[in-house]
């Protein structure tokens, strides 16, 4: 069944399954009106990572002052809202609980219908924000700090998943060689940068191979450990910059050979790369090379819309409107991509 | 008349509870653990629907803030913040230590709630009514509070977590014990507080109780908070660079304060709120250009100078026409203001000089010492962005980490 779109309306769009407090709204033809994050990556990079008791604190603090803050920058009031979209999973139970019973404070205080939306619907309706950009059908990869997956879009709104990590997500392990090197959280941009002015001279394994179109990245991440055990000299200076130049070469690598098996594989006019990962230069440069050899498209959210922010989740949440997916929004950290 | 719905979230049975002044309308209870459970909301939304009543009606909130399940607590803090913001009503916070204080019905006791691992938060409430809370290994802490109660011949009545394991420890130092048998607070704690006007003022938006909140510190906020409030100055981190506060209410502080600083009492000191939204109350105008930026770049580095309307300003304010107001990010300096109320705050360096990054240099500058020093470790040392908005154009006196273009662009939205 095609989604039926209402031609206008304003969609608040609320995020906050991890770290980031996201907030927007959005019309249904992927118009992005305002948008804030409000980022704790400054609580976090104290601990190099994310303390699930702190984000959940710091939504606590964040999420009305943000909410008012898009509301002014639109010039908008409460009345001029037609729903309301909530991320309800996956994500930290902690972040989810924050934001699902504060949108559903803020529809019973306004009068205004809640939809819990699914995550990694959002990362997939990412790619047409501002603009539409996915021709369908397409193959998406999906990367960022909780998730690493392959899912098939035959048509808008049905979804198959065909690929996921085994165990770490590339972010994950972006994450952890970061810290290894002694760079700040997050790891994913401290690592470009530094692999940019390093030379790939370590052969790290290209994991999953045989693993059909799933991933798996913990064992390069224990390779990484391991070398880095025992070459200490290469931890630091130029000696770090080609450790991450390898091992950012390793997960292009694996990420390349998984999207071309999954494009031969499943047919598809495009491919779509979304989620925090696909913020990365190497990405990509990667899978743009990937696409003129394939003879198929690449669409990219522009980079804002890459990493979780509100205005993905306010599209998706037109999508759930449109199928009468009505319903208060319960978190929900177990979640696949094929749920609703 | 005023209508309060009150939530209570703090353990596995989540409660609701919606009074009319301090008569009880409609009252639900249920486990999230049951089949059919969706959330607080809907909990909150029977009772509304039961009582006849609609939430516009709501004249305000109250919730238990906590110590107590994370993702429990949390629940009910956002959806009551998320009622008060929308509807434009107050929160009343009690905390769940205080609630299960209420609920032992007896004095001295003794609550204790898990905090991971072997650590506790723990109130202990003497005889005449005074509660000492703690946060920390519940040998230490348990240990502690006995030494408090020496001499008591009161049993000690005991509610919350490892209750039998507290009654051994108390016994070891001679203090007998009455198990209450209470696990968790309910509703019922909360509807009995706010009929009794048993609690604090209501605030904009309630803050859950942890670890880091200001009220379980031993160390230098709570210190600081002392001062404060015995009419000291406090050098303070805060997310710009240090400031020496005092409090308003203490005007004689003011006086030491610019002795400190080796400077004649020539300007108006500005303040620091929790929130935006204390300024109404204070009777400082918000311009609708004031507005913009607060809503842009509060809590963070920026200072707005607003109108005072003096048939509403406390009488701190009474002969001001102008004043600096900023919120601050730093959560532990936030925690203090939503704590004591606004602080008025001045950079801390001495006259002529510039303000160092951390403690140590700037207590080697000032002319004395400060009643309470809380260490932050090395601050930014790039002051606020000073816009002027009590004028007909909004003008920049200060450029500081706002950039000015910043300031231009939000205004000219």
């Amino acid at each position: 069944m095609t989604a039926v779109l209402p031609d206008d309306g304003l969609m608040l769009g609320i995020e906050t399954s991890c770290d980031d407090t996201g907030v927007a709204v959005v019309r249904p033809d992927g118009e992005v009106v305002a948008a804030a994050v409000a980022s704790q990556v400054e609580l976090h990079d104290r601990y190099g990572g994310v303390y699930p008791e702190m984000a959940s604190r710091a939504h606590v603090d964040a999420i009305l002052p943000t909410v008012r803050k898009v509301l002014t920058d639109a010039d908008l009031r409460p009345s001029d809202l037609t729903a309301i979209g909530v991320t309800r999973g996956p994500g930290l139970i902690g972040s989810l609980v924050v934001g699902t019973n504060s949108a559903v404070g803020l529809g019973d205080g306004w009068g205004l219908p809640v939809y819990g939306v699914n995550h990694l619907r959002g990362h997939l309706r990412s790619a047409d924000l501002d603009e539409r950009r996915v021709d369908y059908p397409a193959m998406v990869l999906l990367v960022s700090g909780g998730h690493t997956l392959l899912a098939h879009l035959p048509a808008p709104g049905a979804v198959e998943l065909v690929g996921s990590t085994r165990d770490d997500s590339v972010g994950e392990a972006y994450d952890k060689v970061a810290r290894m090197l002694g760079l700040p959280y997050p790891g994913g941009p401290a690592i470009d940068k530094l692999a940019k002015t390093g030379t790939p001279d370590v052969a790290f394994p290209r994991p999953a191979k045989d693993l059909e179109l799933d991933f798996s990245f913990s064992g390069l991440k224990s390779s990484v450990s391991r070398f880095l055990a025992a070459n200490p000299d290469r931890a630091g200076g130029s000696g770090a910059a080609d450790v991450a130049a390898s091992f950012v070469d390793a997960c292009l690598d694996v990420l390349v050979a998984k999207c071309r098996k999954a494009l031969a594989r499943y047919p598809s006019r495009c491919l779509v790369v979304v989620g925090g990962v696909a913020a990365s230069p190497q990405v990509r440069a990667a899978a743009q090379q990937l696409c003129d050899e394939a003879g198929v498209s690449l669409c990219l959210p522009p980079l804002r819309w890459s990493t979780d922010n509100g205005a993905m989740i306010g599209l998706a949440a037109w999508d759930y409107l449109a199928r009468g997916l009505d319903g208060r929004p319960r978190p929900d950290t177990s979640l696949t991509i094929a749920d609703w | 008349m005023t209508l309060t719905l009150a939530v209570e979230t703090s353990s596995r049975v989540y409660g609701a509870a919606l009074l009319d002044d301090d008569r009880v309308l409609a009252r639900a209870s249920a486990d999230r653990g049951d089949p059919g459970f969706v959330d607080v909301g809907v909990l909150a939304g029977g009772v509304i629907r039961d009582a006849g009543r609609s939430v516009a009606d709501l004249d305000r909130l109250a919730v238990d803030v906590g110590p107590g399940n994370l993702a429990s607590v949390r629940a009910g803090i956002a959806y009551v913040n998320a009622v008060a913001f929308a509807r434009g009503v107050p929160v009343v916070a009690l905390d769940s230590l205080s609630l299960l204080t209420t609920q032992a019905g007896r004095l001295p006791a003794l609550v204790l709630r898990p905090a991971g691992g072997t650590a506790v938060y723990a109130s202990l409430t003497s005889a005449d009514g005074h509660a000492t809370l703690r946060h920390g290994d519940v040998d230490v802490v348990v240990k502690e509070l006995a030494e408090r109660l020496a001499g008591t011949t009161e049993p000690v009545a005991l509610a919350g977590s490892r209750r039998d394991y507290a009654a051994a420890l108390l016994a070891g130092h001679g203090l007998a014990t009455h198990d209450t048998g209470l696990d968790a607070p309910d509703v019922d704690a909360l509807t009995v507080r706010l009929r009794a006007g048993e609690h604090d003022p209501a605030v904009v938006s309630a803050a859950p109780l942890t670890e880091s909140s200001v009220r379980f510190r031993g160390d230098g906020f709570t210190a600081a908070r002392e001062a404060l409030l015995d009419g000291g100055v406090a050098l303070l981190p805060t997310d710009t660079v240090y400031g020496l506060a005092v409090h308003p209410r203490r005007p004689a502080a003011i006086d030491t304060l610019f002795a400190l600083k080796d400077r004649p009492r020539t300007r108006e000191l500005p303040i620091m709120v929790a929130t935006p939204d204390e300024l109404p109350a204070l009777g400082v105008q918000v311009t609708e250009a004031a507005r913009r930026l607060l809503a842009a770049f509060s809590p963070g580095p920026l200072t707005v100078a607003l109108g005072i309307d003096a048939t509403t300003a406390p009488g701190w304010l009474q002969g001001r026409d102008e004043i600096g107001v900023r919120v601050p990010s730093d959560p532990d300096l936030r925690a203090l203001l939503s704590d004591v109320g606004p602080l008025l705050v001045t950079s801390a360096n001495a006259h002529g000089e510039p303000t160092a990054q951390a403690p140590g240099p700037i207590l080697d500058q000032l002319a004395g010492r400060p009643d309470a020093v809380v260490d932050g470790g090395v601050r930014s040392g790039v002051p606020s962005t000073v816009v002027n908005c009590h004028l007909d154009v909004p003008r920049i006196e200060r450029e500081g980490a706002v950039p000015a273009s910043e300031i231009e662009r939000v205004i000219n939205a």
